[in-house]
């Protein structure tokens, strides 16, 4: 199903977005395995996990990012399988991703979101996108060169609103982030998944959790495969009491 | 105003010409073919660009020009020229003397488009009286032979100018750029902005120098290349001089090429591999453009428009 008219889509549809025995390699390596997940819209889903578990990996193989193949399994948007999709294809079907970290890009800031609202065919206003972002100043600026762990944040929360997409996924959105841009990226967050949009946010430890409105539920994942699934706050506080190291044997 | 050729000019204006005129650089007016003279007497303001089209139309001619600006204090203009090639073989020498008085502002906008054979040389110098502002834009994406251009600005107190220089270097062409700013006056203030894009096997080189020897002047120069060609090279040279303890003087300089994790970063975005070069090239020539004129800012844009599309 392709977007032919942006505003009127967002506006009706929802969409489930779900992984079926996924499993993605970088240069040859598998990082993810055999991981199912699903989420539904409106019901945000986390996905936990210590440094280098394979959460971010994941998120970008369902954005089809080329770098990070997916050996077997699928992704469904809905009931379509994306899984053999081109990224700017999946962008089409309103997938996004919010990354976490972010390279200097040649670019000017406002010059990616322009043309960005230009491919989602969104009459956006950019200033006031970042205005209300608290990061304005940074609209004549190369994106993302020298820019704090927020404002980096911020900008990719900008590229989401700009576009206007179904299925958002952030990755480490509270990562590097005071406190107060965190309630500005939370509350964007608590506004999409009131307007129905299916959220997947990658945490280290559920910082962002806090400020959100729905509970949801979450996947622990550990050396690329999903040991554990529960609700939030129960998954919260028995990665706070017990660690990982807890979910390494089983920790069902 | 008086907008007439260089000739012309002589013969009815010579008082004023030679007033302001052939001072700078060594020529003079029977050795050269054409130009123009424009003359924006004090307290004027022309709203509307003065737009002015050079063309080597013969196979083998050598063309000599020599324009004269006079922006007279209080006054304001905005000049746009083009330069062009109708045969692949043939020489430009431009030499350009501007003059902007007290409290006058000039924007010059200059958009080349040559052939593979043709071989330039341009020298332009220009004047800044006290408080008078220059912003200078200048665009070449075309191949050639080679070019040789230099820009000497002085810049008197408190007087600002700012250069924009977009090259892209393309087949086997030698491209050489040196502007020189001497910032003479108390206060006076300068940028200089370049961006390079070597291809094929081009090779291009960007002097650019801000020399501090008034009192409380500031520069700054900011110069990124970008490597699109296997066998193109790019030297880009930013300089800064201080010949004044009270002067505060800055760089940034980076040369690069595409790297792979910007493209797959805007296929993440939702854009073709084509398309995410076309962007990163035509964001990296953004430099602001600030203040222009609609018309002057799309003709602008149309160019970069074209470099970008022209490297998908």
């Amino acid at each position: 199903m392709l977007i032919r008219d942006r505003k009127a889509y967002t506006e009706c549809v929802k969409l489930s977005l779900r992984t079926v025995d996924l499993s993605i390699s970088i240069d040859d390596k598998v990082i993810v395995k055999n991981v199912s997940i699903e989420a539904m819209p409106g019901e945000p889903v986390f996905l936990l996990g210590p440094n280098g578990s394979g959460k971010s990996s994941l998120l970008k193989g369902i954005m089809g990012i080329p770098s990070y193949k997916i050996v077997s399994g699928k992704v469904i948007m809905d009931s379509e399988d994306i899984t053999g999709l081109p990224p700017w294809e999946r962008v089409r079907r309103g997938l996004w991703i919010v990354h976490q970290l972010n390279f200097p890009l040649s670019v000017p800031t406002y010059f990616l979101l322009e043309k960005i609202a230009a491919r989602a065919r969104a009459n956006v206003n950019i200033k006031a996108v970042l205005d209300a972002l608290g990061i304005s100043h940074l609209y004549y600026r190369e994106a993302f060169n020298g820019f704090s762990g927020g404002e980096a944040k911020k900008l990719e929360v900008a590229t989401a609103l700009v576009s206007r997409p179904i299925c958002i996924m952030l990755d480490e959105p509270d990562s590097g982030v005071d406190i107060d841009s965190l309630r500005v990226i939370a509350g964007y967050i608590n506004l999409w998944l009131r307007d129905g949009r299916t959220i997947i946010i990658v945490t280290h430890l559920g910082a962002i959790a806090n400020f959100i409105e729905k509970e949801g539920k979450a996947y622990v994942l550990i050396d690329g495969r999903i040991v554990y699934e529960g609700r939030l706050h129960d998954v919260i506080r028995l990665v706070l009491e017990k660690g990982y190291s807890y979910f390494k044997g089983d920790g069902n | 105003m008086i907008y007439l050729g260089i000739k012309e000019a002589v013969r009815d204006y010579p008082d004023l010409v030679y007033r302001y005129g052939f001072k700078k650089l060594k020529v003079d007016e029977k050795s050269i073919d054409n130009g123009i003279f424009l003359y924006v007497p004090r307290n004027t303001a022309l709203e509307e660009p003065i737009y002015t089209c050079f063309a080597l139309f013969r196979k083998g001619v050598v063309q000599r020009v020599y324009n004269l600006v006079v922006i007279e204090d209080n006054s304001r203009a905005i000049g746009a020229t083009g330069c062009m090639a109708l045969v692949p073989e043939g020489a430009h020498i431009s030499l350009e003397e501007v003059y902007v008085g007290s409290n006058a502002s000039y924007t010059k906008i200059m958009i080349h488009n040559w052939l593979t054979e043709n071989i330039i040389s341009a020298v332009k110098h220009i004047t800044l009286q006290s408080k008078s502002t220059y912003y200078d834009i200048y665009l070449n994406n075309s191949p050639l032979k080679s070019i040789k251009f230099n820009t000497i600005i002085e810049q008197s107190e408190g007087s600002s100018s700012r250069v924009d220089q977009i090259v892209v270097a393309k087949g086997y062409g030698e491209y050489s750029y040196d502007t020189k700013v001497n910032l003479i006056g108390t206060g006076a203030s300068s940028e200089l902005v370049s961006r390079s894009i070597a291809t094929d096997n081009s090779k291009l080189v960007s002097n650019l120098t801000i020399n501090a020897i008034g009192d409380n002047t500031k520069g700054h120069i900011e110069c990124k290349g970008m490597m699109l060609g296997d066998k193109a090279s790019l030297l880009t040279v930013p300089a800064l001089n201080a010949l004044n303890p009270l002067t505060m003087l800055t760089h940034e300089a980076s040369i690069g090429k595409i790297r792979r994790e910007e493209i797959e970063y805007l296929l993440s975005k939702g854009f073709t591999e084509e398309e995410a070069i076309g962007i990163i090239v035509r964001g990296f020539l953004e430099t602001g453009f600030e203040n222009l004129p609609d018309k002057i800012r799309s003709s602008i844009n149309i160019v970069l428009d074209q470099i970008s599309k022209a490297m998908m």
